[in-house]
């Protein structure tokens, strides 16, 4: 019985650590910097006394080679000692004159040994970036972000001083969801980078970044980005609630975040968007949504999200809205021929010949001549096949990902028809369904569809017409009922009343610019005008 | 934030009673009216629909009724809610009021949306902005006649789910699974129906408002090619059928109208609850010149003998039309999914309407056991209507001299009842004002 109220007693300790943390995220605040050290005990305070502040330091990254700690002699006579600790890195250590922490050595040399610590105080302290830590773990943690600490005998603080942080690749070219006009800049992994883009684009003071803390060790920025005076406020809020629902040793990309704050679980149809494009972040801001921006992830989240959005790109706004109409529409037809494409032929082929003119059944008959496998069977075989085609061809470096694609299509294929593998017919069925799950635009959200198709391939081979009918019927109520931070997944086919059915104006088809005045949904109410047009002068 | 998963607007109550009421009528009536009628089951059309636009009107009436037992009509009820709420006035108030009706309210919302998007709840209380139906029957004519009306709802609403589960399951094996079981058919159409009721209307509403034109347009497109192969010839000769036979194939029409009685439970859903009548006397119209379309087409395309023998004409006559230059030789086999989502559409309907009176009858905090017993019963009732062509006979005569007579019976009395009440009222009212 002791042990287990014990038991008990701990769950409900580790109930009120998980809470305490959950408070700690919801005010913005650094989790493990408050709630670990609650846990633990164990915050060291930062003394004047610069040997003490560096043993403990030093206890706490012992074993740790690629942090540098220097030990430095300032002031005129150089009779005062400094420590400076850093990432190996993510200092300019080659030429310290040009850094921040070269330039501070250099005047602290200059200065009399009774000025200095009036002087970090007076004058280091407010330079941009540069931060006191109180607590050895703090200042730890500060160093961890990429910045040199240091520590001065009298000196009672840490202080972190900002320099150039860790590497990271710059902005570069998306490698997914090109455009044909419009800008090429992708994010990057440095979440400071991703904030930059964003804001490059949109100059505007109502522009909010909320920054929090997600992972227990990685300890991994994330950053909230929205325009304040468009976003329905309560979105924000459920976002931020949602974050605060869950602690994890280590958030090391976006993705792990979206899993961790999305309601249906199950489903197989995202309830984020993402975009790896600065340009499609700053377009769902402008539209009142807001952008989950992570630290080591390219791929921003953007909520809430919708089918409708799934399908539109950024290019959709940049053509005419002939083109873009076009465009929007083949990309729906290609999200649902992803899917029920080969289930189709399957009914087709094997339930309802009669639909199929006497010509094309007799060339099919034809073509399926000698192949030893039910239609189903080469279906699977070939949907498979390409699969790990696909597979195969992304985790290989990019030449040789395109011979996959070349030994896979072609050899393999050509193969497979000459040795009745499979009918020329299916590689066709294959390949056309391969290529409309390529132009919908959203990684993710393709691969919703590829995984259904084969709940169709398995429905119209059992039930033909009836099987398809029977799963689609299922998708629509189960997409019926989905919301994405509470607008329906179907919006705005769904529940167009709610904006004057403006938002229709842009689905299947996107209408001239001049028909979108107003904003979608997703925009508080009061401001939705996006577009005035001014009287032209007679 | 915006979706209010118990609220549907009347775009959604009017496609859903669109199809709700199109799928069985266009699919039996033309069979039916012709054997019965033949030419003349145009104005037999017509003369249901003006039956069927007393019974809305007799609906609307208590409708209003049942909003006027709540002090307050139309429009102006979640204004005032919102108003009372907010102690908006003005423009300004009334502009929010109306979004907020709609929904938009802000902070609060989400939460709640949230938390009910993790709860399978079904069929909950909707926000209540008003009487429900089962409540204003009991105010106007006591517990135990209310209890009454609601036993003879859920019957109706039960069977009729159960019928339109076997011609759902019929449909399907004649045209799309010769060789299937109707057991399993079946199981899988009521597990689907049971899906889509377990999360509430809304979702149910959205389901149709989606695939209203992705059958509609179709549809309309194969009637208008239809028509080169139509000969006016076979439309006469009129006037020769009997009274009898007129009379009839009128109330034929007519029984094919009553799900429209499913809007009287649909007040603390909708939006717009004031808009209710009118929109049920809208689609009936709608629905009813589809309806003469069709039968006029049927008629002029197979003439009466024919068209009196064939079961469901409008599935032949699509097998029959030629697209120019089309890729299929035969339509059938994907225009019978018009007809599977209209009848699945009435069936979800049975199954939500008698889960929601059985839950209120006996007052169940969750659905489960409602909606259980409804599934059950509906399968039954499928399963004996496939296995006994005598039992779908006396189904056809309970529908047209039982539930017809019934519903109209019931909200006559109903109306009566609320008149005498309110009488009541007024003379207790001027007698006290007369003392005093």
């Amino acid at each position: 019985m002791l042990i287990l109220f014990y038991f008990h007693m701990e769950e409900l300790r580790g109930k009120q650590k998980l809470d305490d943390g959950n408070r700690a995220f919801l005010a913005g605040k650094r989790n493990m910097g408050v709630s670990q050290k609650k846990e633990d005990n164990m915050a060291v305070q930062v003394t004047s006394d610069l040997q003490e502040n560096i043993r403990q330091f030093e206890e706490l990254f012992s074993d740790c080679a690629d942090i540098k700690k220097r030990k430095i002699k300032v002031g005129k006579e150089l009779g005062r000692e400094c420590y400076i600790a850093y990432i190996e890195v993510a200092i300019s250590n080659v030429d310290w004159k040009d850094s921040a922490v070269g330039k501070l050595l250099q005047t602290l040399r200059g200065l009399p040994e009774e000025e200095l610590v009036p002087y970090v105080e007076q004058n280091v302290e407010d330079i941009s970036d540069s931060q006191p830590f109180g607590t050895i773990e703090d200042a730890a943690q500060g160093m961890l972000t990429g910045d040199a600490l240091f520590f001065l005998d009298g000196y009672a603080k840490a202080l972190k001083i900002p320099d150039k942080g860790y590497p990271g690749r710059g902005v570069y070219e998306t490698e997914s969801e090109k455009v044909i006009r419009g800008s090429n800049e992708g994010f990057s992994e440095s979440i400071k980078l991703n904030t930059a883009l964003i804001r490059k684009r949109l100059r505007s003071p109502h522009v909010k970044v909320k920054e929090t803390f997600v992972g227990k060790r990685t300890q991994t920025n994330v950053d909230l980005v929205y325009l304040k005076d468009l976003i329905h406020p309560g979105m924000l809020e459920e976002i931020e609630k949602r974050l605060g629902e869950f602690e994890i040793d280590g958030a090391l990309d976006s993705g792990i975040i979206e899993q961790l704050t999305e309601k249906r679980k199950y489903s197989p149809f995202p309830q984020f968007q993402t975009t790896q494009r600065p340009d499609r972040a700053a377009m769902a801001i402008l539209e009142g949504r807001i952008v989950l921006l992570s630290d080591n992830s390219p791929v921003a989240l953007i909520l809430p999200a919708t089918y409708n959005t799934f399908i539109q790109t950024s290019d959709d706004y940049y053509s005419r809205w002939e083109i873009a109409s076009f465009t929007r529409m083949l990309r729906y037809l290609a999200s649902f021929l992803a899917m029920a494409f080969p289930g189709l032929y399957l009914a087709m082929t094997n339930f309802h010949t009669q639909i199929v003119p006497t010509d094309l059944l007799l060339s099919l008959a034809a073509a399926r001549q000698g192949v030893p496998f039910p239609a189903a069977v080469e279906i699977v075989l070939m949907e498979v096949a390409f699969e790990l085609l696909r597979e195969a061809g992304v985790r290989l470096p990019g030449a040789n990902g395109n011979t996959i694609g070349i030994v896979g299509g072609l050899i393999i294929g050509q193969a497979a028809v000459d040795a009745n593998i499979v009918s020329p017919i299916v590689v066709i069925v294959v390949a056309l369904t391969a290529l409309c799950s390529f132009a919908v635009p959203n990684e993710e959200f393709a691969t919703a569809f590829r995984i259904l198709k084969f709940l169709f391939i398995f429905l119209c081979s059992t039930l033909g017409f009836f099987g398809f009918l029977v799963g689609m019927l299922g998708i629509l109520i189960h997409l019926s009922h989905m919301e994405s931070f509470g607008i329906p997944y179907l919006a705005p086919f769904v529940g167009a009343d709610l904006n004057g059915y403006r938002d229709e104006r842009d689905t299947f088809l996107r209408l001239p610019l001049d028909f979108l005045k107003k904003r979608p949904i997703y925009t508080r109410d009061g401001a939705r005008t996006r577009l005035k047009l001014k009287k032209k002068e007679k | 934030m915006f979706a209010d998963n118990w609220k549907i607007s009347v775009r959604q109550v009017r496609r859903l009673l669109i199809l709700d009421i199109f799928g069985m009528s266009s699919l039996m009536l033309p069979g039916i009216l012709s054997s019965l009628t033949g030419a003349d089951g145009v104005f037999c059309l017509l003369l249901g629909m003006a039956g069927g636009l007393l019974l809305v009107w007799l609906m609307g009436k208590n409708l209003q009724n049942m909003e006027e037992a709540h002090g307050l009509t139309g429009m102006e009820e979640p204004k005032r809610i919102m108003e009372g709420a907010h102690g908006s006035i003005g423009i300004e108030g009334a502009k929010r009021t109306m979004e907020e009706a709609h929904g938009l309210t802000g902070m609060e919302e989400p939460k709640r949306t949230m938390e009910k998007a993790n709860e399978p709840t079904g069929i909950e209380e909707p926000k209540s902005m008003g009487k429900n139906y089962y409540q204003y029957m009991t105010d106007t004519v006591g517990q135990l006649l209310a209890d009454i009306f609601m036993v003879f709802y859920y019957l109706y609403f039960v069977s009729l789910c159960g019928f339109v589960l076997y011609q759902a399951t019929a449909l399907v094996l004649t045209w799309l699974l010769p060789e299937g079981s109707y057991f399993w058919v079946s199981i899988l159409l009521l597990l689907l129906a049971a899906y889509g009721t377990m999360r509430g209307i809304e979702g149910r509403a959205r389901v149709y408002e989606i695939i209203f034109w992705f059958l509609g347009v179709p549809l309309l497109l194969m009637l208008v090619l239809a028509l080169r192969e139509v000969r006016p010839d076979y439309w006469t000769p009129v006037m020769y059928s009997g009274g009898w036979e007129f009379f009839n194939g009128s109330i034929g029409y007519l029984v094919f109208l009553l799900p429209l009685t499913a809007v009287l439970f649909l007040k603390p859903f909708c939006q717009h609850p004031g808009k209710l009548a009118s929109c049920t006397g809208r689609v009936l119209v709608g629905v009813t010149a589809l309806n003469l379309l069709i039968y006029l087409i049927l008629l002029g395309v197979f003439g009466q003998n024919t068209m009196g023998v064939l079961k469901r004409p409008v599935i032949t006559l699509m097998s029959m039309i030629n697209i120019p230059g089309g890729f299929f030789t035969r339509q059938d086999v994907i225009m019978v999914s018009v007809w599977f989502f209209a009848l699945f559409a009435l069936m979800h309907t049975g199954v939500f309407q008698s889960t929601l009176i059985l839950k209120e009858l006996f007052q169940e905090p969750g659905n489960r056991i409602s909606m259980g017993i409804s599934l059950v019963l509906a399968f039954a009732a499928g399963i004996g209507f496939f296995g006994n062509a005598f039992l779908a006979e006396m189904y056809g005569i309970y529908q047209k001299w039982i539930a017809l007579p019934g519903m109209a019976v019931m909200l006559l009395a109903l109306l009566l009842a609320h008149r005498m009440k309110r009488q009541q009222e007024r003379e207790v009212h001027s007698d006290a004002a007369e003392k005093e």
